[in-house]
């Protein structure tokens, strides 16, 4: 069956309420089930539309979506999209079938999509838009046009892919969910994340020059001297990573170093 | 005891507390973020430097992010607290030495950031009681558990947040300002160093984070051609330098990742 000639009792308003209620995915996250009160929340009005006048029907449905949920904020659009479809695609009976291939589905996508998210957003737009951040009010000397420059700066490259893959998956896993794996599939997600790792480390080696070009030079006195046991510190605390060490530990490891060489100095 | 109160306690404790809210559980757009929230707590008590420094520092060493049901401390707490503390303390105490100040209410701030972690953990154990409380009757069709469940949910966070800050607020600024005067001046020495070196902690942690084969030798290059820029001119204009990385980076990204691939 042509999916675009189907009369669908879910319009574009719809989906979009429902996307914006994931917002609140996480507001009552709890140990047992997760993130399974926001996704209930969120695909409620879809449900409505799909089993008006079956309320036994909508009752099962809302029965399934308490269940166990868990994956990234910014790609459960995909997930509500695909749910709403197959809600509304897979006969009722025999009921048991259904939910097999509701639930099935629904734990086979969870953590691929976790995994994608947590990569993409954690570890890679997070912390670059927020060295962009702190670069530039380190570079405009902590004024506050260059605050306002850096808040600016630092929310728009996170929040623009954010809204953008959000409604993207929203839509495409509602309207074409049979396309939409494939879809994610030709986005090279390891050569973004590749150059989005390269940029933030050009960077961090320009913003780290800036550092050590401080001007407020204290630890020993000498220019030189002070470069050089920055760079030391730095690699102490390269190593301290790689070993595992919590970042509180080498924090307070530092405190304490520096308090012992202002005693011996 | 010394206790504090005014209308701008009042205002950060109950600031702080709807910062938090976008740490995790609404939006996650990063407005919570230590530089974002440390410039907010600056602009409340009318020190905006002092609020945007703390919040770059403690922004830079606590961007790691949470993953999975891993509950880290709230890098906004840290930031928040300690600007607070700092800029109260100054206030109360007439202090002028600022930088020791600094670093000594970074380190209650990251006290804080741990509680409120940590608190998060018993909020999300809450949760799981409220969840199981609302479920019979969100069992029966309705709507309306669920939307009770989520708002006793977020009004406790709200709640507690905002009385953690306020105590700390109110009464921590005493305790803490009386600790600190009675430091030996060695002490206070060591802080003030402990300050400076503070971001090499960030720098490392951003390191370990992006580290690639490529990008190892990209940021070894730019450090030393911005060094020498520096050494040279002590001055570039900051919208220059962003371009002149900006294009590096391109060139690079470009020759190496997606070049590559293609041939």
């Amino acid at each position: 069956m042509d999916e675009k000639t189907v009369k669908k009792p879910i319009g574009p308003f719809d989906l979009i309420w429902s996307g914006f209620k994931l917002n609140f995915l996480h507001l009552a996250w709890n140990f047992e089930r997760l993130q399974n009160l926001g996704f209930l929340l969120s695909i409620d009005n879809l449900l409505r539309k799909i089993y008006a006048g079956k309320p036994e029907e909508r009752l099962a449905a809302a029965r399934r979506h308490i269940g166990f949920f868990n994956t990234h904020i910014f790609f459960s659009p995909a997930l509500l999209g695909v749910m709403a479809r197959l809600e509304e695609d897979l006969p009722d009976d025999p009921p048991k079938a259904k939910e097999l291939e509701i639930e099935s589905t629904k734990m086979g996508l969870m953590g691929p999509l976790a995994a994608i998210g947590d990569s993409l957003f954690w570890s890679g737009l997070k912390p670059f838009s927020m060295l962009m951040g702190v670069g530039i009010i380190w570079l405009t000397k902590f004024t506050l046009n260059g605050w306002i420059w850096a808040v600016a700066v630092s929310l728009i490259i996170y929040n623009a892919p954010r809204v953008i893959i959000k409604s993207y998956l929203l839509f495409k896993a509602y309207y074409r969910y049979r396309e939409l794996f494939s879809s994610i599939q030709k986005v090279k997600f390891q050569d973004i994340m590749k150059s989005l790792k390269v940029a933030g480390m050009g960077f961090l080696g320009a913003f780290t020059a800036v550092y050590f070009r401080g001007k407020a030079l204290t630890l020993v006195g000498l220019r030189w001297l002070d470069t050089l046991a920055l760079c030391g510190a730095f690699m102490v605390v390269v190593w301290g990573l790689r070993s595992k060490k919590p970042i509180s530990f080498i924090f307070m490891t530092m405190v304490a170093a520096c308090i012992v060489l202002a005693y011996i100095t | 005891m010394e206790f504090l109160i005014s209308t701008k306690i009042i205002m950060a404790a109950i600031t702080g507390a709807v910062l938090e809210l976008d740490n995790y559980f609404i939006g996650m757009t990063l407005l919570s973020q230590p530089i974002i929230a440390g410039g907010i707590a600056g602009w409340i008590f009318g020190d905006f430097f002092t609020g945007i420094f703390i919040g770059s520092l403690v922004q830079l060493v606590w961007i790691s992010p949470p993953v999975g049901a891993y509950v880290p401390p709230s890098s906004s707490a840290i930031a928040f607290t300690a600007t607070v503390l700092c800029l109260n303390m100054s206030v109360l105490f007439e202090h002028k030495g600022f930088n020791s100040l600094m670093m000594f209410s970074l380190i209650i701030g990251t006290a804080s950031g741990y509680f409120v972690g940590q608190a998060d953990i018993w909020n999300r154990k809450l949760n799981t009681l409220i969840l199981h409380f609302f479920e019979p009757a969100i069992l029966k069709g309705s709507i309306w558990p669920v939307l009770a469940a989520q708002g006793l949910a977020v009004t406790a966070k709200v709640l507690r947040d905002s009385v953690f800050y306020f105590v700390i607020f109110a009464f921590g600024t005493g305790i803490a300002g009386k600790i600190y005067f009675s430091l030996p001046p060695d002490i206070l020495k060591g802080l003030e160093k402990a300050l400076w070196v503070m971001p090499v902690i960030g720098l490392a942690v951003i390191y370990e984070t992006f580290r690639t084969k490529t990008g190892e030798m990209l940021h070894l290059a730019l450090f030393i051609v911005f060094y020498l820029v520096l050494w040279k001119f002590r001055q570039v204009d900051p919208l220059f330098f962003i371009i002149a990385v900006a294009v590096a980076c391109g060139l690079t990204i470009y020759n190496f990742v997606w070049n590559k691939r293609s041939s």
